[in-house]
Order: structure tokens, then sequence, then C-alpha cells
């Protein structure tokens, strides 16, 4: 009891800290903002120019203002800054995602709803590569990983991305993108210790040979298990090894560019699983040893040609093995694209594109997950074309495009947007109609599982639950409808709002199917199957403001509403069929300030706020992140993180509760 | 009662935090116009060789491979500097650098570097880029990023080379470098 009242406590001074925040955060708007814009510079002195901090005008902001999208990019002082060690830890910061750890080595993450630990309407790329797996269409997160001070930027885009992007850009696209060979030369070395963070170490070296420029990399860590619902261990330590390297060739006189990088990994974890058995005592709890070993290597050219036109081709070679007690599977992908963007035809920007896929899966069944075929080999073809049109220089903007794509689960699929976009004096609107699929997996079509069985009791012989293999499942379907408005408010205050409604048709629904008896042993098969039932709508908006308040101060505030609202079978035809209602948060916030005390000392917060998720059980979270940083010397870095702060340990998905983190960090850099 | 009394002293506080931030009176700017500047300056306390081509009439200044300031460096045009008139050319090759004071090498000619450093040699222009290993490659000022301000790098070798004098003033605030092969 003691122990309740303390978390209450807790709770409220974490409330009104956040109030506090928030009224500081207000006043702090009401001061006017310096306008400096105006400066003559040849009038400054040599000390005053070197003093000088650079207004952005970055690419991010270049990207961000200009999109008729709603894109958010999170720099690589903003990921350092966050304190997160890892790229889906990361993306908390980031309106309109839902991002919940579900145990040490999986997070589920999803844009606009939809979310669980197999959420499949988001695609994800590092470096152009797609990292989504055809086996479930979602992303194991356990092995998306690199170096995070080589990460440039990860741009996320809300809302469907799919007349550009490859398959599952339907409610989002998470595009993460490292610098270049030329912007890591050098030497980095980074030692991370804290309780959580057990031991991370980062290795860089980047250097030039002729025409060259290139880097390595090697980095290792061993994170500490998490805590199970009960308080004791969850036996998910996890620890894992990767490198890589990147090569990019500078632009010959013709205009060509030439890029070759790879990674290779290995990561190993575990978890406490329940597995059902048809005989006594019908679920036996194990400990599921997970372990992921793949590489990739990715080859990229792109030359400029005449007119503004330019040419880029891109491919690679992406494995993955991956053992776990409910599957063993290997994953081969070779994948090649090609993009050309027309010569400038006075007002049309054209862009074309052709994407050639193919995957290759061979899986080993287990004693809860069998299939139909074990092999398969699937191929994706598509294509693209975007025309950008100026209907007024500089004002008003329209942009039209379809995906055209043929997959071997849905066949033919036409995926179209049209995106309007007016451009005023610091400040722009747009709005889009776009239609995208989420195309069925593996999972759907050819996987039989046994998620449950229910012991003898109201049916004299145990009843086995099972995912039965639906090859009429048919792809999701989405229309989405976006409106957007960004402006300058004042000298350094940033605006972004973006609003959508998205209306689906054909969502996965578990349909209940005859039952049946089989044996041995005896027992009552209750089948189910995925069918294209259940309807929804979603809408809410995301909120961004910005504040560059000085020099050594940026403030900056994020807030996101999202109303689900499904309409499925009733529970005696499927199961749960409106359950995603309640697996994402109806709002989410987080608040943030970078300090720069002095040039040599930085002290940063984050403060989230995450609803909870009624269908699991989880009630909603305020987690305060905080970080001090210091530049001991010349490329010498000491860091000290405090993750969670308010709380020993909360669930944010399943059962398993994710404890508060410290760590120091030190890096050098010659 | 004491919640209240508690929100309004952290608001206070964050008010004073504010305040105070912007008491600093540092200059923010885009990255352009600093550079700008910075090449202002740089014409301003350099001095050429007695007898060479940029001692006498307007001093030129040369952009190579298009404008790399987004137009900000435009301005400098017709101001003066030490009492001389400053000129803004654009520039296609070495041969037609001759009359440049100072030369800014567009980091999209980063590849062609090599053979420009060559054709400029023996001549007192000053060279100018913002890309990666500029300085280290034979080139006398590089702009670099130090967090969000910018640095300037200086091949003192290259700048002795070329009969230039900069002026202690911008040299120490200037990192220096010496003409090394190509790695870092």
């Amino acid at each position: 009891m003691p122990q309740r009242q303390r978390l209450t406590e807790r709770g409220f001074g974490a409330r009104y800290a956040l109030l506090g925040t928030s009224v500081a955060f207000c006043l702090a708007i009401v001061a006017p903002a310096r306008a400096e814009d105006d400066v003559d510079p040849f009038s400054l002195s040599p000390e005053q120019l070197f003093d000088a901090t650079v207004m952005s005008v970055s690419k991010k902001d270049e990207t961000v203002a200009t999109s008729p999208a709603a894109v958010f990019v999170l720099t690589n002082e903003d990921i350092k800054r966050s304190g997160a060690t890892s790229i889906p830890e990361a993306l908390r910061l980031v309106p309109g995602v839902q991002v919940a750890r579900t145990g040490n080595a999986g997070w589920a993450i999803s844009v606009r709803g939809f979310n669980n630990g197999l959420a499949n309407k988001l695609l994800v790329l590092i470096d152009g590569r797609e990292v989504y797996d055809a086996l479930f269409s979602g992303v194991y997160w356990d092995i998306q990983d690199t170096p995070l001070a080589d990460v440039e930027r990860i741009e996320v885009i809300r809302g469907p991305g799919a007349s550009l992007w490859g398959a599952n850009a339907v409610n989002g696209v998470i595009n993460v993108i490292t610098k270049s060979a030329a912007s890591t030369q050098g030497t980095l070395l980074s030692v991370t210790a804290g309780n959580e963070e057990r031991d991370i170490v980062t290795g860089r070296f980047g250097a030039k040979t002729d025409n060259v420029s290139w880097r390595l990399y090697a980095k290792y860590f061993d994170r500490d298990a998490q805590e199970t619902s009960q308080g004791t261990g969850a036996h998910d330590d996890w620890h894992a090894l990767r490198g890589g390297f990147r090569a990019d060739w500078d632009e010959d006189s013709s205009g060509n560019r030439f890029t070759l990088q790879g990674d290779v990994y290995s990561s190993d974890t575990a978890g406490i699983r329940s597995v059902p058995e048809l005989t006594p005592p019908y679920a036996v709890t194990i400990q599921d040893d997970i372990s992921a070993r793949g590489g990739n290597v990715l080859a990229r050219w792109t030359r400029d040609l005449d007119e503004g036109a330019s040419l880029s081709v891109q491919a690679y070679v992406d494995l993955l093995s991956r053992e776990q007690f409910s599957l063993d599977n290997d994953r081969s992908v070779f994948d090649i694209e090609a993009q050309y963007n027309l010569p400038s035809l006075g007002a049309h920007e054209i862009i074309t594109g052709l994407h050639y896929r193919y995957s290759r899966e061979e899986l080993t069944a287990s004693p809860i997950i069998t299939f139909t075929n074990s092999t398969r080999d699937d191929q994706l073809i598509s294509g693209f074309i975007q025309d950008k049109i100026t209907l007024e220089p500089k004002r008003w903007f329209l942009t039209l495009g379809s995906k055209f794509e043929h997959n071997d689960y849905s066949g033919f699929e036409m995926q179209p947007s049209a995106r309007l976009q007016w451009q005023g004096d610091g400040q722009m609107a747009w709005g889009a109609v776009s239609r995208a699929v989420r195309t069925p997996s593996m999972l759907e079509h050819n996987l039989n599982a046994v998620t449950g069985v229910i012991p003898p009791g109201v049916f004299p012989v145990p009843v086995s639950v099972e995912l039965t293999p639906s090859p009429g499942f048919d792809s999701e379907e989405l229309i989405a409808y976006e409106l957007g408005y960004r402006r300058e408010l004042t000298q350094g205050l940033q605006m972004d709002l973006a609003a959508f409604f998205n209306d689906y048709d054909k969502l996965a629904t578990y349909t209940l199917a005859p039952s049946f008896v089989d044996s041995p042993p005896l027992h009552l098969v209750l089948p189910i199957v995925t069918t294209n039932d259940t309807k929804g709508e979603t809408y809410g908006f995301e909120l961004v403001l910005n504040w560059r308040a000085a020099d050594n101060l940026n403030l900056s505030a994020a807030y996101s509403l999202l109303e689900i609202d499904l309409h499925g079978p009733p529970s005696d035809q499927a199961i749960a069929s409106e359950a995603g209602e309640g697996q994402s948060p109806e709002q989410q916030f987080n608040l943030r300030a970078l300090w720069d005390v002095t040039n040599k000392l930085a002290f940063d917060t984050t403060l989230y706020y995450v609803d909870a998720l009624p269908s699991l059980g989880i009630d909603s979270y305020w987690r305060y992140d905080t970080r001090l940083g210091w530049h001991v010397a010349d490329g010498v870095e000491l860091e000290l993180v405090g993750q969670d702060l308010f709380d020993d340990a909360h669930p944010e998905f399943g059962g398993t509760q994710i404890q508060r983190s410290i760590y120091a960090r030190m890096t050098w850099r010659s | 009662m004491r919640h209240t009394a508690r929100i309004l002293l952290i608001g206070a506080f964050g008010a004073m935090l504010a305040a105070w931030a912007h008491a600093d009176e540092n200059v923010q700017l885009i990255e352009q116009k600093i550079k700008a500047g910075l090449i202002y300056n740089f014409l301003k306390y350099t001095q050429w060789p007695l007898g060479s081509r940029q001692i006498t009439g307007p001093i030129v200044v040369c952009m190579l491979g298009g404008d790399a300031f987004d137009g900000n460096l435009q301005p400098i045009a017709g101001r003066t500097v030490n009492e001389r008139a400053i000129e803004l050319h654009e520039v296609a090759s070495a041969a037609e650098a001759a009359p440049c004071a100072l030369l800014v090498v567009n980091s999209a000619r980063q590849s062609d570097w090599p053979q420009l450093k060559t054709a400029l040699a023996n001549q007192s222009i000053m060279t100018v880029s913002d890309f990666d290993g500029f300085a280290t490659q034979g080139g006398m000022i590089e702009f670099t990023h130090e967090d969000n301000r910018v640095g300037v790098t200086i091949n003192a070798d290259a700048v002795a080379t070329a009969h230039l004098v900069v002026q202690d003033r911008l040299l120490k605030l200037a990192s220096a470098v010496r003409s090394g092969g190509s790695g870092p």
C-alpha cells in the first residue's frame, strides 16, 4: 500500500511539473523573438562572425517547409540530445507515431494507429533499403540498428506515401538516412555504461583514398533484461554485434556519383513464452531464445543529365536468418529500382520509376506454427509516375502521381494520389487525397498457428484455437484525406499542423469458422480465418511548435490526437474485430528543451505523455528523460542520461515492464 | 493551493530563464551570410604581395562552379575594402581566374580541385571552399561546421606559398592545418 501511495504522488508531481513547463513555455512564447535576418554581414567584425550562430536553413527545414505532406525530421543532433540509444527509441519524439516497447528487444511502432507487435501499415527504409519483412509485412525492430552518430537524419512521413514509396507505405514512411562517408572522416569511439544499457561500444573510422571517401564501423551492445508484470526478471537480456562500411566516390566530371555500403549483424535475446499444448497442463512456460543473423550490401549510382534531368539506379541484397521458438525463417531479398527525373518541361517536373523485388522465405515448422508450403518465392514489380505542376510560380503547385504494382498475393494494385500546395510568405498550406493498400503476407495466406488451447471444462475435450491459412485474404484499403498548414509565427517560432481523415475498408478480421474434431489426442479445433470484413475510420491531428528562443535555447512541443472508429463483425462471428480502437493512444505529447548552458555544457530535457491503451489494460504514463552533455576537451564529450526518471518500471504494450535507465556515455573524436 | 504556488514558481522560473537566455547578445544569421561576411573580412585583413596583379585597381572576388552563396555574396560587389572597390565575377576556369584576389570554389567542383590547384599555383589568389578536406588538400581557407557556428580552417603553408599575409586577428580565430596528403 505505501508503494501505491508513492506512485500516486509521483504521478501528481509529474503532472504539475508538466503544467509548470507549459506555463514557462507559454510565457516564453510571449517574449519577443529577436529579428536578426536584416543584419548586414559585411558590417560585422571577424569576432562577431565567428561567434554568430547559424540560423537553420538546413536540408531539414527545406524539406519540411516545402513538402506538401506531414513530414517530421529528427536530425543527428535531435537523436543525440534525446538520449535515445536505438532507432525505435528515437522515434518517440515524432508526432503521430506510436512507439511502445513490448520487451527488451521488441517494439510496436505504427503511424496514426493500428499499432501492435506485427504492425504492418508502415514502410521503414534505411538508406533506401526497405526493411519490412514479407513474412508478416512488419518490421523486426531488434535488427534495425546502426551507429546513431552516423545517422544524418530520420524523416518520418505520416500518411500514405504510396505513390512514391514501396509497398506498405499505408499509414506512413520512416526513412533513416546515414551520413555520407565524406562527413564521417576520422576516428570516433564511444563507450556507454549504465544500469540497463550495460555496455554499448561503437567504433568508427573514416578516411579518403584517392577519390573514394569511406568508413568502417563496429558496434556491440549488451542490454540488461526488463521485468515481468510480477516484478520478476523477464529473462530478455539482449546483446548484439554489428559492423559495416560505406564508400562514396566523388562526383566525376560527367556528374556520376556512386555509393556502396553494407552491414552484417548478429543479435541474441530471449523471452518467456507460454506454449499451448493439447495435454495437461495445456500450457507450459518456456524460455524462448531468439537469434538473428543477417547482412546486406547496397549499391547506388546517380548521374546528372542535361537540363536538370537525373537518373539513379539502386540495387541491394538483404539476407536474414532468424530462429525463435515459434518459427525459424531464412529470408533472401534482391531488390533493384531505377528512378528517372525528366528534364524540366516548363511547368512540369516529372519523376518516373521502376522497382523489382524478389524475396524467398524458407520456413521451419514449430510445435505451434505450420504452413502450407515451407518455401515461398515472391516477385513484386512496380512503377510510378509523378508530375509536380506549377499552377502559379512560387504560389500554387499540384502534384499528381500513382504507383502501379503487381504482387503475387493480391495481383495488380493501383495507388494514386493528388496533392495541392499553396506557398505564401513564411507559410504554406497543403491538402491531399490518396489511396493506399496493405498487401497480404505469408502470415495470412500460408501460416497455421495455434494461438491457444482451452482446457476441458465447457467442452469435454480440449479446444485448440488456430489461425488457419486464408488464401482468400485480400489487400486492406485506405482512402486518406489530409490537410496541413505551416507557418513561421514570429522569427524563430515555427508551427506545423496536419489533420487527417482516413477511411479504411477490407481490414483484416479474425473470423470464426466451423469447428471440427481432430485427434490424437481427441480435441476440437476452432479455426480462425483472416477475412476482410472490417471497415473503419481514423481521424485526428498533430501539432508541432518549435521555438528557437535564443541562440542557446530551443523549445519544442508536439501534440497528437488520434480517434479510431472500427466497424467489425460481432464477437459471435469474429474475434475482437474492434480491438484496434484501444491499442493506440488517443493522445500523446512531448515537451522538449535543448539548452546550451555554456558552449561546453548542454542540458536537455524531454517530457512525454502517452495515453492509456484500454484493449491491453495499459495505463497512461509520463516519461521524463534528461541529458547532461559536457565537452570535456577538444573531441571528448561526456554525457549523463536518465530515461524515465519518474518511474521504476511500467508496461507500454504487453506484460513486460520497461525499467528506468541511467547511463553515461563517453565519446572521443579525432 | 500548494500546487498552484508551485506552478507559479516554476512558471516564473521559466520566464526568468527565457529572459536570461535573451540577454545573450550573439548574432544569428543564415550560414551563407556568415560566410559572406567572413570573406569580406579576409579581403580586409589580408595583404597581397607588392607587384602582384591583385594589388592595383578594384579588388576582384570570383566564384568558380556557380554561386555557392545563394546570392548572399552579391551585395559585396560595389562595397569598398581598404579604399578599394570590390567586384564580383563568376569564372569558369583557372585561366579566367588570373585577376581574382579571392576565388571561391563551389564544393560541386571538389573533384576538379587537384587540377585547379596546379593551375593556380604561383599566383597570389586566396582560395576558399567549404568541402571537407579542402584545406588539407592545399586549399587556403576552408569553411567548416562547428556545432551551429561557422568555423574556418586555414592552411598556413598554402597561404605563405602564395605570398599572402593574413593578419593575426583572423589567424587567432581560425584553426590551422598544414598541406598534407589526402587523409585527415
